[in-house]
């Protein structure tokens, strides 16, 4: 295994698109790297100049200690499974295993040792004489992934894997790439559009949007500490709610108003309003639907009726475990998941408690988290 | 009941009529001549290639005692050997070579595709300048001074590699469809699994090939098997009999030498032979051609 460093890679095309902009990463030795984003911004593109598919318009890209920039995609020493899989489509699955290592030359009876031992890993053996037309799309995901696991090359490439696969599968086969990173203390860079992917699966993810990396973090880090607004709505399901409100303060205490309610700051957010001089401007402030009750969170506090928002319920949908209600506020769409035993019914109005501690506040223009803690992967991205 | 046995019949019949068409014009240009083939081969004819006189097995008899007719059936082999090879394997590398886009592909394109639109006789007559032994730009270029067309070692390959360049038009648009439909994303793959281009290429694209390579294959034997027009205006069989493919020894049998018997005789078994052949290859077919 190895570890691999990304330095200001931009990818450029002849009709001036730029898909990627100053990419710069550094991935230690047995991460599991995930590259999020939404279609078209530059996740996939990265991953493919990692493996040598496109070439490198400018920036370094080093495996250990080698800058493999010009290095042909069969000198790298990696291995990647396809969105599609990739399978070749005249050799048994047994051939489609064996393959990167025949052209190796490898000695046949350690070949035969390596791809009989991946498929017992991941339960195909029953299968190695099939042809790939006659498998599943689950069972082509495993030979896919069988077919990279066979080798020990540097760094496991992996280009929206389960995106083809049904929704069980799909939660099934995440639990074996976990098990399977574990147990081969890979490193591995996995690309998805998913964000329940990204979170369950990541050491540390990379969120990007429109070629540039918005943040780098842990899967806790990036939901409780988002950078900006596009990474806070990327990451949680529903996504975060963002209402428009003015900062004003009253007394000592300040509050943010909007659509004739307003909720009051803790100490926390208090101090940054008024430090960076918000007091009377306009900022967006996000909430997390999981972040909202239907009942006080401290019952006896005093204060908790200032910290209430209310909405007209538009939708109710019972998911058994939670029920998320749906309105609007201020054309704004707002969204609540509550428990299930929450009696507010379509057509009423929700008046929900806001845990203040969790609130995120954003800046209308630069849109950047003004409660953002500064974290050590920080010095690999762009604060703008 | 009258009327319902009637719709009966109607409905078992109605569908055959729809094919009457195409039998018809099969009958008349394909059937019928095939089977007069066969009863004139049995019969000696005359001049007006009329049977007269029931010959029985002789036409064949005669054939397979005739060492003309054996040298007819070697030049033929071996004129198939060097066709099929030659413009399999120009149409192949021409294919590989514009599976990939590059400004002028196109005009590449076309170069490669042409040949399949010349006739063949025209070809001929190009080539008969292109050889002239002193007016001829092959031996000004190789700065050479063969008789590339009348001298018997040069003759039989001139007309071969003729005839695969003509052939080998329409085995480039073969084979430029058949790499279209090979999944781009296996070559990436095996690029990052470790394999070189010659790997690649003989792992890949020639597996993936091999469904149209085998329909390419049995279409350029049974076409080199009927070439004529080249022969016809290059070589006319000659020199001595070094290009007297079976083809054209049907024809100088039939209107040069008025034995229609003989050349209907050498038909049936240059049919056989056909047939023989292509009955092989699709046994062969099963064990080398992987369809997905």
């Amino acid at each position: 295994m190895a570890s691999l460093t990304l330095r200001n890679v931009c990818k450029s095309y002849p009709n001036g698109f730029h898909a990627v902009k100053d990419f710069s990463l550094d991935i230690q030795d047995g991460e599991f790297i995930i590259f999020v984003g939404p279609s078209g911004c530059g996740k996939s593109t990265t991953l493919r100049m990692i493996a040598g598919l496109e070439e490198i318009s400018s920036g370094e890209l080093w495996i250990d200690d080698q800058l493999v920039n010009f290095l042909e995609p069969k000198n790298r020493d990696l291995s990647m499974v396809f969105q599609n899989y990739a399978l070749y489509p005249h050799m048994s699955v047994y051939d489609n295993m064996a393959f990167s290592l025949k052209v190796r030359k490898m000695d046949k009876a350690e070949i035969d040792r390596r791809v009989r031992e991946a498929a017992r890993i991941l339960e195909i053996e029953h299968l190695l004489d099939r042809k790939p037309s006659a498998l599943s799309g689950g069972q082509k995901q495993r030979v896919a992934i069988g077919s990279v696991i066979v080798r020990q090359p540097k760094a496991y490439l992996m280009d929206e894997p389960l995106s083809n696969l049904d929704a069980k599968l799909r939660t099934q086969m995440r639990v074996e790439l976990s098990k399977l990173h574990q147990r081969l203390k890979a490193t591995i860079i996995y690309v998805t559009h998913d964000q329940v992917e990204a979170m369950t699966l990541g050491t540390r993810i990379v969120v990007m949007k429109a070629g540039v990396i918005q943040q780098v973090a842990s899967p806790s880090d990036l939901y409780q500490n988002p950078v900006n607004q596009f990474v806070a709505g990327f990451i949680g399901s529903p996504a975060m709610n963002f209402i428009e409100a003015k900062v004003e303060r009253q007394d000592s205490d300040v509050y943010l108003s909007f659509s004739g309610q307003r909720i009051k700051m803790n100490a926390n957010c208090s101090r940054k309003l008024l430090d960076n001089g918000y007091l009377g401007r306009e900022v967006i402030l996000g909430i997390r639907p999981e972040d909202l009750y239907d009942e006080p969170l401290f019952e006896g506090n005093p204060g908790y009726t200032e910290n209430q928002i209310c909405f007209p319920v538009q939708v109710r949908e019972m998911l058994g475990a939670e029920v998320l209600l749906h309105g609007e506020l201020d054309g704004t769409t707002v969204a609540a998941k509550l428990r299930p035993g929450c009696s507010i019914q379509a057509g009423e109005t929700a008046r929900l408690y806001v845990d203040i501690s969790r609130i995120k506040l954003f800046d209308i223009r630069s849109e950047n988290n003004l409660l953002y803690v500064r974290s050590q992967y920080d010095e690999n991205i762009r604060i703008s | 009941m009258k009327t319902s046995g009637f719709h009966d019949l109607e409905k078992k019949l109605g569908p055959y009529t729809y094919v009457l068409p195409a039998m018809a014009v099969f009958a008349v240009f394909l059937f019928y001549p095939f089977f007069k083939t066969i009863y004139l081969s049995l019969f000696k004819t005359n001049k007006m290639g009329e049977a007269k006189l029931f010959y029985g097995l002789g036409n064949y008899r005669d054939l397979l005692t005739s060492q003309s007719f054996y040298n007819s059936i070697f030049v033929t082999l071996i004129f198939v050997l060097i066709v099929v090879a030659g413009s399999m394997l120009l149409g192949l590398t021409a294919a590989v070579l514009c599976n990939r886009s590059f400004p002028g592909i196109r005009i590449f394109s076309t170069a490669y595709a042409l040949p399949m639109a010349i006739a063949s006789s025209s070809a001929a007559m190009i080539f008969k300048i292109m050889l002239h032994p002193s007016i001829g730009i092959v031996n000004k270029l190789l700065g050479l001074n063969i008789n590339w067309i009348s001298d018997p070692r040069y003759a039989l390959v001139c007309v071969a590699l003729l005839t695969a360049w003509l052939n080998s038009g329409i085995n480039f648009l073969y084979f430029s469809a058949g790499l279209s439909n090979i999944d781009e994303s296996i070559y990436e793959r095996a690029s990052v699994d470790g394999a070189s281009g010659f790997q690649q290429f003989w792992s890949l694209t020639l597996p993936g090939l091999s469904p149209i390579m085998f329909y390419t294959l049995v279409v350029n034997i049974i076409q080199a098997f009927q070439a004529f027009g080249q022969v016809k205006v290059l070589t006319q069989g000659g020199p001595g009999e070094s290009t007297n493919l079976i083809v054209y020894s049907i024809y100088r049998d039939a209107f040069f030498n008025y034995r229609f018997g003989s050349a209907a005789a050498q038909s049936v078994l240059l049919f056989a032979m056909i047939m023989v052949l292509t009955l092989i290859m699709f046994r062969i077919e099963k064990k080398g051609v992987s369809y997905q």
